[in-house]
């Protein structure tokens, strides 16, 4: 569907495949998500110009979601996510404006490490809030970073 | 299959009914679709449950909260004004409400989330119906929310 995108219409994905053939796996119990890119900028400025000019010096990926963990339900995706939150497991997410194998989605693919916390409001439902910071991996020497994807 | 806030109305009903036992009076409770008093029936005590809203907000990207609010009416007429009536009465609307604060509608699956008496007004009993009709009415709206 062409237009503006209700957030609870956006996809979250996790890869239990591989890099070079991923498999999609669907996270449905997203809350809140958000990203950002922060990025750090160099003065370059110059006796030449009275402008202060700047250039991108590094660039930041932090993925943000909350999720709606259902007491006394079974549920393998949140084991297995929770799972990444303590330890160092590296996993790839896409972070699709709609559902990732419809022309015309838009996804951030990326891989990241994971640390999260947890909420008991009395007035609402607990939420468990992971937060997915961009790391360091290679595939067969290549060095992974993110991309945007348009299917 | 019945909605759910058929099957929580219908809950309510029948918990308050088997709880009175132990209260300030004992009654039946009817589940209705639509509150309604006979004039001859509120010499007794009458006790009323009947849904009032429904609304829903998306909870997660695959859940929804429901949020039902029922409502439990409670009506006696007196013959004359019987402070030791009325406080009871007014006892028994204060044992209502304790008693979903520790329990759960479990049949509904439904967790209480506020209790309010009077709607709007807040009032615990109707005024107006005192002076008009010697009639003790109360309404307390039960709040009960479900993630479905």
């Amino acid at each position: 569907m062409a237009g503006p995108v209700p957030g609870r219409e956006c996809k979250l994905y996790y890869n239990t495949g591989t890099f070079g053939s991923p498999s999609w796996t669907l996270i449905p119990q997203v809350v809140d998500l958000d990203y950002d890119m922060p990025a750090t900028w160099a003065a370059v400025p110059a006796r030449i110009s009275l402008w202060n000019f700047e250039v991108k010096a590094l660039q930041g990926l932090v993925v943000n979601f909350g999720y709606r963990r259902r007491s006394g339900v079974s549920d393998a995706v949140f084991t297995a996510i929770d799972g990444y939150a303590i330890d160092t497991t590296k996993k790839e997410l896409a972070v699709a404006d709609g559902a990732i194998a419809s022309t015309g989605t838009r996804y951030l693919r990326g891989t990241y490490q994971f640390e999260k916390g947890r909420s008991e409001p009395i007035g609402d439902a607990a939420i468990d809030n992971f937060s997915a910071h961009l790391t360091y991996e290679e595939d067969s020497g290549t060095l992974r970073e993110p991309t945007v994807v348009v299917v | 299959m019945a909605a759910v806030i058929q099957t929580l109305r219908d809950e309510v009903a029948s918990t308050l009914t088997t709880q009175s036992a132990g209260w300030a009076y004992t009654f039946s409770a009817v589940a209705k679709f639509q509150p309604k008093f006979d004039f001859e029936d509120v010499d007794s005590l009458q006790v009323q449950v009947v849904p009032l809203t429904w609304s829903k907000a998306p909870s997660s990207r695959d859940l929804w909260e429901h949020e039902y609010v029922i409502g439990v009416g409670i009506h006696r007429r007196l013959a004359a004004l019987d402070t030791t009536i009325f406080n009871n009465l007014l006892q028994l609307c204060e044992q209502i409400s304790d008693y979903y604060e520790d329990n759960r509608a479990t049949t509904s699956d439904c967790v209480l989330m506020g209790i309010e008496f009077g709607g709007a007004t807040g009032a615990p009993y109707n005024h107006e119906t005192i002076e008009t009709q010697n009639t003790f009415t109360s309404v307390i709206q039960l709040t009960f929310r479900k993630y479905r």
